[in-house]
């Protein structure tokens, strides 16, 4: 699956960012546990976010927002190559 | 101290891992898939998920914390992939100079598990049906 965000034609290059969902957040995505999405550089986290809830529901606040393995809260820059993970509610044990 | 892993745990082997001369006490937890039933369907198994990386990472941290003096250890030992009913899918032991630290550790290093460790299970029945469980937000 691959999305494609782009916002305005600025002449900006493109980058790739690899969202990761977990859990419940797979059935969502028809059991895939990725995708990738193209965006514009410089390109923000929430940007990513949107994309993904595009044409559907909104995440929901209980779902955690890594980029690269660090948890992150409220927006962030992003890279090319930056791997977003979704994590829903933990239930280890 | 911490594992993920597809294998079946050695109980036995985690708690021999906190061994130590000076730890009078192994406090341990064995969690074990339980056969709920729920409207005629039966549990079978749990299919554990986690993500490697942070998981252990959270699993170093609990260790760490609860077992801050260096007198104590902790050792985490967690089930990924298809964990049968009746089948072990976490042993966490903490081994402390005395009983209550011991405890207390053990419990505290539980419950942090089930809130901070990036790890989610799925509920397999006997029907074929199948159901995330419910969690807790990562905070």
């Amino acid at each position: 699956m691959s999305l494609s965000l782009l916002l305005e034609d600025t002449g900006n290059r493109l980058m790739k960012v690899n969202i990761v969902v977990f859990g419940r957040l797979k059935d969502r995505f028809g059991g895939r546990s990725s995708l990738e999405i193209t965006m514009v550089d410089p390109a923000k986290l929430r940007q990513a976010i949107r994309a993904v809830e595009a044409g559907g529901e909104p995440l929901g606040a209980d779902v955690a927002v890594a980029v690269n393995g660090r948890i992150v809260r409220g927006d962030a820059d992003l890279q090319d190559g930056d791997e977003v993970l979704l994590l829903p509610p933990v239930s280890g044990g | 101290m911490v594992a993920l892993s597809d294998a079946p745990i050695d109980v036995a082997a985690v708690l021999g891992s906190v061994r130590d001369d000076a730890c009078g006490a192994i406090a341990s937890f064995t969690g074990v898939v339980r056969g709920d039933e729920e409207a005629g369907d039966r549990v079978a198994a749990l299919e554990y998920e986690a993500h490697p990386g942070m998981a252990v990472a959270a699993m170093r941290k609990i260790g760490e914390e609860v077992a801050g003096p260096e007198s104590m250890r902790c050792a985490i030992h967690h089930r990924t992939g298809r964990v049968a009913v009746g089948e072990v899918s976490v042993v966490v032991a903490v081994a402390a100079p005395h009983r209550a630290e011991a405890l207390e550790a053990c419990r505290i290093a539980v419950d942090r598990l089930k809130a901070t460790v990036p790890i989610w299970k799925k509920v397999l029945f006997t029907s074929g049906r199948t159901a995330w469980a419910e969690g807790t937000p990562l905070a």
